[in-house]
C-alpha cells in the first residue's frame, strides 16, 4: 500500500513537472507576450531591449525554462504586473486559494453527498421521483454554469434578498483567520455570527458550482447501484439474512461507489473550471475570479502561478481518489 | 389448497422439515403475456432428506428454490401457494421474520461461485457476518468461528485465506467458502443451486464430496438442484424431475435410475454418456424447451415426446402410478421388470 502511494506521488510530479514545461511554451507562444504587457505597445525600441535583456528573453527558451524551475523551487513566481502590480505573485496565490479551495470543497462535499444518496434512492425505489431527478440531472448537465448562477443571484439575491449577491465574508480582525477558509476558521474560533456570515455568503456560489456535480454523481450512482443490485453477491447477502443496512452499505454501495470516486476525481476540474466562471458571476474573491482578470489584463506570472495551483490541487484531489480507490478495491491494489 | 387427487403426489416419510405445496411462480411484465415459471409444484423434504431437483435449463427448478427462499423480486412475480417450512409458511412471512430464518435455518449456495462472492470483502469477513447476524457473538468470537468453518470445508490455512479476497482464491476454494458461509450457523435446511455447474470436473467431486461428508448424515436436510444425473446418482435420496415447470415424476434414486417411466427421465437418463460401453452415440430429446406447449393444452413435453398422441395435446396429464414412484404422463414407459436395486444401469430405450 505504501508502495503504491509512493507511486501515484512520484507519477504526480513527473505530471506536474510536465505541465510546467507545456505551460511555459503555451503562454510564451501567446501573441503578444510579457513586453506589450509590461511596456504598451508603444515602448521605444530602446526600452524593448532593455527589457528583454534584465528579463533574459534573449537566450534560448530551454535556459529560460531551467532558470524558471529554478526559482520556481525556491518559491520565487515573479512579480505581478497586472491589477496586483508590484506584489509578489506567492501573495496573491496564498490570498486567493483558501476562498476557492473552500468553495469547490463545499461544492464537491455538497455534490457527493446528494448525489451518492439520491443516486441510491433512486435506484432502488425507482418510479416518480426517480424520474424526476432524472429529468432535472439533465438540465442541470445541459445548463451552463454561469447561467444557473446569474439566475440563482437575481431570485435569491438581487429579488429576495435573502443572500448577498457578491463577495465573500470577511473575517480579518474579526476573528483569527489561521486557515484562511471562513467556515474552518469561525468554527475554530466558535464564533457562530462568523460562521452565519460565511455560509451566507458562500450559499449561491456553492450551489451554482455544485449543480454539475451533483448531476453527474447521481446519474452514475444511480446506474451502478442499479447494476450492483442485480449482481449475485448481493443476492448471496439477502440468502444470508443480513440486515438490510449490512447489505446496502457493504455489499451495493461499497461495490457501487468503486467507479463513482473515480468520476469524484474527475469532476474536481470541471470544477476548477466552473469556479472560474462562479466566482466571477458571484465576484468571489478566489483563484477562479484572479484567473479572469489576469487573463484580462495579460498578467503572464500570476496567470502561470494560478494555473499551476489549479493543476496542483487537481493532482491532488486524484492521488487522494486513487487512493481511496485503491483502499476499497483489493483488486486495484494487486495491479 | 391442496388437492392431492390431481396434482399432489403424496410424499414417502412421515416427519417433514418443508412441505412445498401448489407453489406457483409468474412472471409478468407490462407489456407482454405473463409467464409461469413454476406450476403448481408440490414436493416435501423430511430432516435429513436429500431431494433432488433435476430438469433442464428453463425447468424452473431454480425459480422454485429462489421462491422458497423469498429471493425473487417482488417486482412482476407472482408466487403462491405454500411452503410450509417447520409450520411456518415461509411465504406468507413478513420481511423481518424471513431475514431471521435465512442463513440460520434455510441457506442456500448458488451456481457461480466467483459472482457470489463479495469482490471487495475479506473471504473472512464473509463467512463471518452470517454468524455475527444470526449468533449472539462478538466480532473475533465470529470471525474465529469463521476460521473454524474454513477449516472444515477443507481449506488450507485458513487464517491467511480469512485475509484474502475471492479474486485470489481457487473456483472450488470459492465454493468450500460459500458453503462454509451456508453452514455457519448449523441450517436444518440447505438448498444448493446447481453448486458444481461452474467447476472443473475433478473439482466437482471433490465438492460434492464434501457436500456429502458435511451435509449428508448430519441432520441437515438438502435440496439438490442440477442438471447433472450424475449428481443425483450420487447424492439424493429420492428426486424431482422438473419440465415445464411441473413436476413430471418422482421416484426415489433406484426406481428412477433403474426405470424412469417419464419419456423425459428416460430421454434424460439415455442422454448419460456411460462408461460400460454398448452404446455408439448419446442419445439427444429432440427440439428444445422452446417448443413446450402450455399445460393447460396438454402436456408441455408433448411436441418433443416418441410417445406423444393426440390424447398429449388435448389433456393435461394427471399423477399417476403407485405411492414411491408416481408421475404425469398419458404413456409411460413399461415399468422396470425385476429391476436390479445396485444403482442406475438399465436405461430405457
Amino acid at each position: 500500500m505504501y508502495r503504491f502511494i509512493l507511486r501515484r506521488t512520484v507519477q504526480a510530479g513527473a505530471t506536474f513537472l510536465a505541465l510546467t514545461a507545456i505551460l511555459f511554451v503555451w503562454l510564451r507562444s501567446l501573441p503578444g507576450g510579457p513586453l506589450d504587457a509590461l511596456l504598451g505597445e508603444n515602448a521605444s525600441p530602446q526600452d524593448r531591449a532593455k527589457l528583454v535583456e534584465s528579463l533574459g528573453l534573449d537566450e534560448p527558451i530551454w535556459t529560460q525554462y531551467v532558470r524558471y524551475l529554478g526559482r520556481f523551487w525556491n518559491g520565487d513566481l515573479g512579480v505581478s504586473t497586472g491589477v496586483w502590480r508590484g506584489a509578489p505573485v506567492t501573495e496573491v496565490l496564498l490570498t486567493r486559494a483558501p476562498a476557492t479551495v473552500e468553495l469547490a470543497l463545499c461544492a464537491l462535499v455538497i455534490g457527493t453527498v446528494l448525489g451518492v444518496s439520491v443516486g441510491y434512492w433512486a435506484a432502488t425505489r425507482r418510479g416518480v421521483f426517480d424520474f424526476a431527478f432524472l429529468s432535472l440531472s439533465v438540465l442541470g448537465l445541459a445548463v451552463p454554469v454561469f447561467f444557473t448562477a446569474f439566475v440563482l443571484k437575481y431570485v435569491f439575491a438581487v429579488r429576495a434578498g435573502w443572500l448577498p449577491p457578491s463577495g465573500r465574508a470577511d473575517l480579518q480582525g474579526v476573528i483569527p483567520t489561521p486557515t484562511g477558509l471562513t467556515l474552518f476558521d469561525s468554527l475554530l474560533a466558535g464564533d457562530g455570527a462568523a460562521l452565519l456570515e460565511s455560509v451566507r455568503y458562500l450559499t449561491l456560489p456553492t450551489v451554482a458550482l455544485s449543480i454539475i456535480p451533483f448531476a453527474v454523481i447521481f446519474r452514475l450512482t444511480r446506474a451502478s447501484v442499479a447494476e450492483t443490485l442485480q449482481q449475485d453477491f448481493v443476492r448471496t447477502a439477502t440468502a444470508k439474512g443480513l440486515r438490510n443496512r449490512t447489505i446496502a452499505g457493504r455489499h451495493v454501495l461499497r461495490n457501487s461507489l468503486l467507479p463513482v470516486i473515480t468520476v469524484i476525481g474527475l469532476q474536481a476540474g470541471g470544477l476548477f473550471a466552473g469556479a472560474v466562471l462562479t466566482e466571477t458571476v458571484f465576484n468571489y474573491r478566489g483563484l477562479g475570479q484572479s484567473m479572469a482578470l489576469a487573463f484580462t489584463t495579460r498578467d503572464y506570472a500570476v496567470l502561470q502561478a494560478l494555473i499551476m495551483a489549479v493543476a496542483v490541487l487537481y493532482l491532488f484531489v486524484n492521488i487522494v481518489v486513487d487512493i481511496t480507490n485503491a483502499l476499497c478495491d483489493p483488486r486495484v491494489r494487486m495491479q | 389448497m391442496t388437492n392431492p387427487g390431481t396434482h399432489t403426489a403424496p410424499s414417502p416419510g412421515g416427519g417433514k422439515l418443508l412441505s412445498v405445496e401448489d407453489l406457483s411462480v409468474t412472471f409478468t411484465r407490462p407489456g407482454a403475456e405473463p409467464f409461469t415459471a413454476v406450476d403448481r409444484v408440490s414436493f416435501d423434504v423430511a430432516p435429513g432428506e436429500v431431494v433432488g431437483l433435476v430438469g433442464e435449463s428453463g425447468c424452473g427448478k431454480s425459480v422454485t428454490s429462489l421462491a422458497v427462499m423469498g429471493l425473487l423480486p417482488r417486482r412482476g412475480t407472482q408466487v403462491r401457494g405454500r411452503a410450509v417450512f417447520d409450520g411456518t409458511d415461509l411465504l406468507t412471512l413478513s420481511d423481518g421474520a424471513l431475514r431471521d430464518r435465512r442463513g440460520a435455518d434455510l441457506a442456500m449456495i448458488f451456481q457461480d461461485p466467483l459472482s457470489s462472492l463479495n469482490p471487495v470483502v475479506p473471504l473472512g469477513t464473509q463467512v463471518a457476518e452470517v454468524i455475527r447476524r444470526h449468533r449472539r457473538t462478538g466480532r473475533a468470537q465470529a470471525l474465529r468461528r469463521a476460521q473454524e468453518m474454513l477449516e472444515r470445508v477443507g481449506i488450507p490455512d485458513p487464517g491467511r485465506r480469512m485475509r484474502e479476497y475471492p479474486h485470489q482464491v481457487s473456483g472450488g476454494m470459492r465454493q468450500r467458502v460459500l458453503i462454509a458461509t451456508a453452514l455457519a450457523c448449523e441450517p436444518r435446511l440447505l438448498i444448493a443451486d446447481e453448486p458444481t455447474t461452474a467447476l472443473d470436473v475433478t473439482i466437482q467431486a471433490q465438492i460434492l464430496a464434501l457436500l456429502k461428508e458435511l451435509v449428508v448424515g448430519s441432520g441437515t436436510s438438502l435440496i439438490m438442484i442440477t442438471h447433472d444425473l450424475g449428481v443425483v446418482a450420487g447424492l439424493c435420496d429420492s428426486v424431482n424431475v422438473l419440465y415445464g415447470g411441473r413436476i413430471v415424476e418422482r421416484a426415489d434414486r433406484y426406481d428412477l435410475f433403474d426405470g424412469p417411466r417419464h419419456p423425459y427421465t428416460g430421454g434424460l437418463l439415455a442422454s448419460v454418456p456411460r462408461l460400460d460401453g454398448g452404446q455408439r452415440r448419446l442419445h439427444s430429446i429432440p427440439g428444445s424447451v422452446a417448443d413446450n406447449i402450455p399445460w393447460s393444452q396438454g402436456c408441455a413435453f408433448a411436441p418433443r415426446c416418441a410417445a406423444a398422441t393426440g390424447l398429449c395435446r388435448r389433456e393435461s396429464p394427471v399423477w399417476s402410478g403407485e405411492a414411491g414412484h408416481r408421475l404425469r404422463c398419458h404413456h409411460p414407459l413399461p415399468a422396470a421388470t425385476a429391476a436390479p436395486t445396485t444403482g442406475p444401469k438399465e436405461q430405457a430405450p
